[in-house]
């Protein structure tokens, strides 16, 4: 008997701790690393591992390895990299094992030595330290070296001028707040000064013993803590005031020690011997090997401890462990693969149902549940193996718990576990059970018909109203008095006890909007606000409280198809739900849904049906196959710190960008327009869980609203017209913290060279140029034109002068005059009265016309009958003809003045006049073909040839003048008036005549 | 029978008009041979002539001056020019007939016969105002009214009244923007003398117009000016850039 007792406590033990979970990621489950000696986290929030293996960059998402290459000089030199720290952008410093200090390119990822050839030959550079002033301090087996703009100095033992130190041998570096150096030898403790430039007095007080100091640290209130490899005490904390190290007796010897304080100023211990440590106020955790399955971590022997600024906390052994930052405030009650069945909480106790039989713990004060046995014997005899289901407290039944089992119901007193079977002779389970608003139980029988139990007469009944309804197996009310009933395989049934109406809800295929997911309904709520909220093994379903529809929470693609398990509502109104998938939170008001998974320290995967339990402080249970999972949601603890957001890598038209490794460091590129196809690869920084970081860009000014991006990290940027971009990008860590918008990449997409600036100025200039050419020329014939004019204008005064000088050609003036005076002397009064008239008519015409510069054809025509008439009253032997067709406007048509006149004298004096015998005939004949007015003057005189003959031989050449100067007029003419007048001198025969044809265009 | 003074600044003239008057005009009786316009002013004054044959270019006063010296004269008035482009013009405005010297008998037996039929109604006086204010205003743009010599008589026209003017044969019409029409027998030829010293330009051989009033040049048929008043008139190829080169 006392063995069973022993072994079942035993076995309690062995299987129900409960603990805040805390379990470790391993990175080496992805990426194959060597042992760890250094972690490191670089300016921009890489982590780096130093290992026994090379260095190997971390982002969250990948690893990147650089080793040792015996074929690539520009490789490690070394193998074993013992620390790691970041100089600038691009350049890492790397100590190596014997090899001494190197630089690192991390945008090329090639070596070489720094700061030159031979500084750090065949030594180890155990620890390396970037201080605030940016000097470089570099500690190895022989001494300390500052590095500050190119100057080395160097402390050792040797050199107690400079302060001293107590061993060559360094292990580590400190900065504190005052921006003092610590440093720490095998031999004990040193503290660098500004102020003084020295290695000022090692720490040497008695109780501090001069052993290797193995780490550095401070707390969350910056005191500073060293651990030391020491047989009675291993942690020492400064105290400023007494500027001594005193032990801190709390934690036990043995081992080294490093350490880290994380958010919550709980130490954490990695040592050589047991793993990792956690220290509260007052428990301490172990994680070791030991307990491999709990924790997810499996070393005995640690070297490092390191926390990053997003509160991961990071132990390098022969793995690469992470304790993600992201982790919540849930708390949980471990049992140890054993499926919760049925919770309950009151303010001391959590009552549960793991596999059988019925368990309890205490919960702390810090809400840390203790397991605690209960009596043991009593609970066995009282309640058999029944597996409780439901359990609730009513106030009306004292202080009993009444629970549900696969077969009874059961009322169970707290104090005494004292427990009363109800007399039922029913099959199957009871798998929920609620109080109505007469203080009945209403009890959903899954094999059954519903069953009431009436706790004064304490008798169970069916219910009659509700003999319809089959396999039961949730039910809620509503503050209205509808009962709401959820089964197996029968879809959902709400009651209104006042109508006493039961109404059936079903799915129907050819409604699938508007009718139920599944006839599995596993969870039904019934909200404050009216609404009924059903889960069923498809999805969340609700209906909603006015119009009595049904409808399906849209879960998003990502949470489709999801297996509601339980459905509670907080104290805020918000839902929360045990899936088979983790824990779901949904304010339906505020249209947020956020899901929980095992990397936000959630112990289950999987929530066992209907297993959950708000207590009175609102604080929430849910049990599922590990154990519970507990939390007050006003508590959940989110990371607040946003990741930090890079380029990753860079690919044009499918190429990676450049050489640059380091996408980090990429903050401008230059395409041409041909580089149409941009993919970037985004990185945010957080650590904590790699697929929870969420992504959003905009590129200005194409897209000014940001894109969300969500998980996916890859922007693809098509088709950039030339011009300026800017990428502008944000990322939110997995508690949808966002970063504040980073300004990531200036994109210049250059334009094809037709498109430049300098081509199109030129081109521009081109065209001015080429313009003012044009107008310069043009202005330069107008100018030509306008003095060619000019000149014309000239040429034709002058020409005008000699016509008229011609016109009144002094032999024909004194000729007429000598014929006025013969008149006289014969005293033919009449005539010689006539003469003078034509005579005087013909000067004025002359000078009329002389005036102009354009005269009308008929005021010509005029001056020549005129003068026909003076000349043929001088010679009397030659007849004149003047035809005109009178369809001519010659008061319109324009020529120059005495165009006619000299052919008309040419044909008489040489034509006519030099006629010995025959009839003597002058016709002027105006007509008009087509568009052309025509004026021929024709004379049947001796022809141009034979003029010429007499006139060479008799008369002077000025006799020619007049046709002369009326071609040369014509011209000048037609130049000047952009006219075509044209003339043209016929010689014809057989009778010999001369025929002057005048061409006048007419165009009206 | 009608009495006739000579006024002329040279004997000759004054001489060959008499002897031409004799012989040709046996109505006219000359009163009075003027050389020169102090002794015209004294003869019109003594002998109240019917008509004057009056010499425009004189030295010291000249025709026109002395026409403005004799106010309130009732008598015709002929007169002779050997040559003046100004003056012509002048008494072309007024629509007022001239002798050109040497006088042509025929032009001397029309005068006369004009100024005998006219002797009743006077309306060579008004012409002669006119004409005496347009010296007197001696600047062209101050002329804005011009007398035309019409089968009705004489008609003092306003030059904006003028919308264009057409050719109908030997004789013109004048259309004016009320929408009446005038017709002169005289050619197109005459009225272009007169009217393109001021805003009026001949188009085609059949028109002139007013280049106050076209409303648009269209280049539609080579080219059709249309009037405010809706007239469209044809615009002669020639005459086309000159036209376009007056806006």
């Amino acid at each position: 008997m006392i063995k069973t007792i022993i072994s079942i406590f035993i076995f309690i033990l062995a299987c129900c701790t409960a603990l805040t979970s805390q379990r470790f990621d391993s990175l080496n489950d992805n990426y194959p690393i060597a042992r760890v000696n250094c972690i490191y986290q670089d300016d921009f929030g890489f982590i780096w591992f130093g290992t026994r293996d090379g260095m190997v960059k971390y982002d969250g998402y990948s690893t990147i390895h650089y080793r040792k290459d015996i074929n690539d000089p520009t490789s490690l030199p070394g193998q074993e990299i013992l620390s790691i720290v970041q100089f600038s952008d691009s350049i890492m410093l790397v100590g190596l094992a014997v090899n001494g200090l190197i630089q690192f390119n991390r945008n090329t990822g090639k070596c070489s030595p720094f700061p030159n050839q031979n500084s750090f030959q065949n030594i180890n550079v155990k620890a390396l330290l970037k201080d605030k002033k940016n000097s470089i301090w570099i500690g190895t087996n022989r001494g300390v070296f500052k590095y500050y703009e190119g100057k080395i100095d160097h402390y050792q033992k040797e050199k107690p001028s400079l302060g001293g130190l107590l061993n060559n041998e360094i292990q580590n570096f400190f900065e504190d707040t005052d921006g003092n150096i610590w440093i720490g030898s095998i031999e004990g403790i040193h503290k660098y000064s500004y102020k003084t430039d020295k290695i000022e007095n090692p720490i040497t007080n008695t109780s501090f013993p001069k052993n290797s100091i193995l780490d550095i640290n401070k707390d969350n209130e910056g005191n500073i803590w060293i651990s030391v490899n020491n047989n009675k005490f291993n942690f020492f904390q400064f105290y400023k005031e007494i500027d001594q190290f005193k032990p801190v007796e709390r934690f036990q010897n043995g081992g080294e020690f490093r350490f880290v304080f994380d958010k919550d100023d709980n130490l954490w211990v990695s040592s050589d011997r047991k793993g990792v440590i956690k220290y509260t106020d007052d428990t301490s955790i172990i994680f070791s090997a030991d307990k491999y399955k709990e924790h997810n971590f499996r070393e005995l022997f640690t070297k490092s401890i390191v926390q990053d600024k997003y509160q991961n906390i990071w132990v390098g052994a022969s793995d690469i462990y992470k304790l993600s930052g992201n982790k919540k405030n849930f708390k949980q009650l471990d049992t140890d693969g054993f499926q919760v069945s049925g919770l309950y909480a009151d303010e001391e106790y959590i009552w549960y149902c793991a596999k059988e039989p019925m368990r309890w713990s205490k919960k702390t004060s810090a809400n840390t549940p203790l397991f605690e046995n209960p009596n043991e014997n009593n609970y066995k005899s009282n309640i058999g193996n029944s597996s409780p289901i439901r359990m609730y407290h009513f106030e009306e039944i004292g202080d009993s718990l009444i629970f549900t089992s696969i077969d009874a119901i059961y009322i169970w007193d707290r104090n005494t576990d004292k427990a009363i079977k109800l007399p039922t002779k029913l099959e199957g389970a009871f798998r929920d059970f609620i109080k109505d608003k007469e203080n009945k139980i209403i009890i959903a029988a899954n094999l059954d018909n519903v069953q009431i139990y009436d706790p004064k007469a304490n008798t169970i009944y069916p219910a009659d109203d509700l003999k319809e309804l089959q396999t039961a197996c949730a039910v809620d009310i509503s503050k209205e008095g509808l009962q709401c009933w959820g089964t197996h395989e029968n879809g959902l049934f709400l009651f209104d006890t006042n109508l006493k109406k039961l109404s059936h809800y079903l799915p129907d295929p050819a409604k699938p909007e508007s009718t139920l997911s599944s006839f599995n309904v596993t969870d039904v709520l019934c909200h404050t606000d009216g609404t009924i909220w059903i889960g069923t093994n498809v999805g969340l379903d609700k209906i909603d409280p006015i119009t009595k529809q049904v409808s399906h929470y849209p879960f998003g693609t990502r949470l489709n198809n999801v297996f509601v398990s339980s459905i509670i509502e907080d104290n805020s109104g918000a839902l929360w739900l045990g899936t088979q998938d983790g824990l779901l939170f949904l304010d339906p008001q505020k249209d947020i849904l956020r899901r929980y998974t095992k990397d936000d320290g959630l112990l289950n995967r999987i929530y066992t049906p209907r297993a959950c339990f708000k207590d009175a402080e609102g604080r929430l249970y849910f049990g599922g196959m590990q154990g519970i999972d507990y939390f007050h949601p006003d508590e959940i603890g989110e990371n607040m710190i946003p990741p930090d957001l890079y380029i990753k890598s860079l690919k044009v038209n499918g190429k990676n960008y450049s050489n640059v490794v380091a996408g980090e460091n990429i903050k401008e590129i230059n395409l041409t327009h041909t580089d149409n196809y941009l993919e970037i690869e985004l990185i945010g920084l957080h650590m904590s869980s790699a697929n929870g970081n969420v992504y959003a860009y905009n590129l200005e000014p194409q897209i000014n609203e940001y894109v969300n991006l969500g998980a996916n990290r890859f922007i693809t940027l098509g088709k950039l017209t030339p011009g300026k971009y800017t990428l502008n990008a944000k990322s939110a860590n997995p508690d949808l913290k966002w970063s504040s918008p980073k300004d990531l990449l200036t994109i210049n997409v250059k334009p094809p060279f037709w498109l430049t600036t300098w081509f199109i100025s030129i081109s521009i200039l081109v065209l001015i140029g080429f313009t003012s050419f044009l107008y310069r020329s043009r202005v330069k014939a107008l100018r030509k034109k306008e003095s060619i004019k000019t000149e014309i204008n000239k040429q034709i005064a002058e020409i005008e002068m000699k016509a008229l000088r011609a016109q009144m050609n002094p032999h024909f003036l004194f000729n007429c005059l000598n014929s006025i005076k013969l008149l006289i002397s014969n005293n033919e009064n009449e005539k010689a009265r006539k003469y003078i008239n034509k005579f005087s008519d013909l000067i004025r015409q002359v000078l009329e016309n002389s005036r102009e510069k354009v005269i009308r054809l008929e005021e010509e025509l005029n001056s020549i009958e005129i003068y026909l008439q003076l000349e043929q009253m001088r010679f009397k032997n030659f007849a004149y003809k003047i035809e005109i067709d009178k369809e001519i406007p010659l008061d319109f048509i324009e020529i120059p003045p005495l165009l006619i006149q000299p052919f008309v004298e040419n044909a008489i004096w040489h034509g006519l006049m030099n006629k010995q015998n025959g009839e003597k005939v002058l016709k002027i004949i105006v007509s008009k073909n087509d568009d052309n007015i025509i004026i021929v003057i024709e004379d049947n005189g001796i022809g141009r040839k034979q003029a010429q003959l007499l006139k060479s031989g008799k008369m002077k050449k000025s006799t020619s003048l007049g046709t002369q100067l009326s071609q040369n007029r014509v011209m000048l003419y037609n130049e000047v008036f952009e006219k075509r007048i044209s003339i043209h001198i016929f010689d014809l025969e057989n009778p010999t005549r001369t025929r002057v044809e005048i061409n006048i265009p007419e165009n009206d | 029978m009608i009495n006739a003074i000579i006024i002329d600044d040279e004997l000759d003239c004054v001489k060959s008009l008499e002897q031409d008057l004799i012989k040709y005009c046996p109505n006219v009786k000359v009163v009075a041979l003027c050389e020169g316009a102090k002794s015209g002013i004294k003869a019109i004054n003594k002998f109240k002539p019917n008509v004057i044959f009056l010499d425009v270019e004189m030295p010291i006063i000249d025709g026109f001056e002395l026409l403005e010296m004799v106010s309130g004269f009732d008598f015709e008035v002929i007169f002779t020019t050997a040559y003046d482009h100004f003056a012509l013009r002048a008494l072309k405005i007024s629509a007022i007939d001239y002798l050109l010297k040497p006088i042509e008998p025929e032009n001397l037996i029309n005068a006369v016969n004009k100024v005998l039929a006219k002797k009743e109604q006077l309306g060579n006086r008004d012409q002669i105002q006119f004409l005496l204010q347009h010296l007197k205003d001696n600047d062209n743009n101050k002329v804005n009214r011009i007398i035309l010599s019409t089968m009705d008589g004489l008609n003092f026209v306003s030059l904006d009244d003028i919308n264009y003017c057409s050719s109908d044969g030997a004789y013109s019409n004048i259309h004016l923007t009320n929408g009446n029409k005038l017709m002169i027998s005289r050619s197109l030829r005459y009225l272009e003398q007169i009217l393109c010293d001021f805003h009026f330009f001949r188009v085609h051989k059949s028109f002139i117009v007013n280049l106050k009033l076209i409303k648009k040049f269209s280049r539609v048929d080579g080219g059709l000016l249309i009037m405010t008043d809706g007239a469209s008139l044809k615009v002669s190829r020639n005459k086309r850039d000159e036209l376009l080169s007056l806006f």
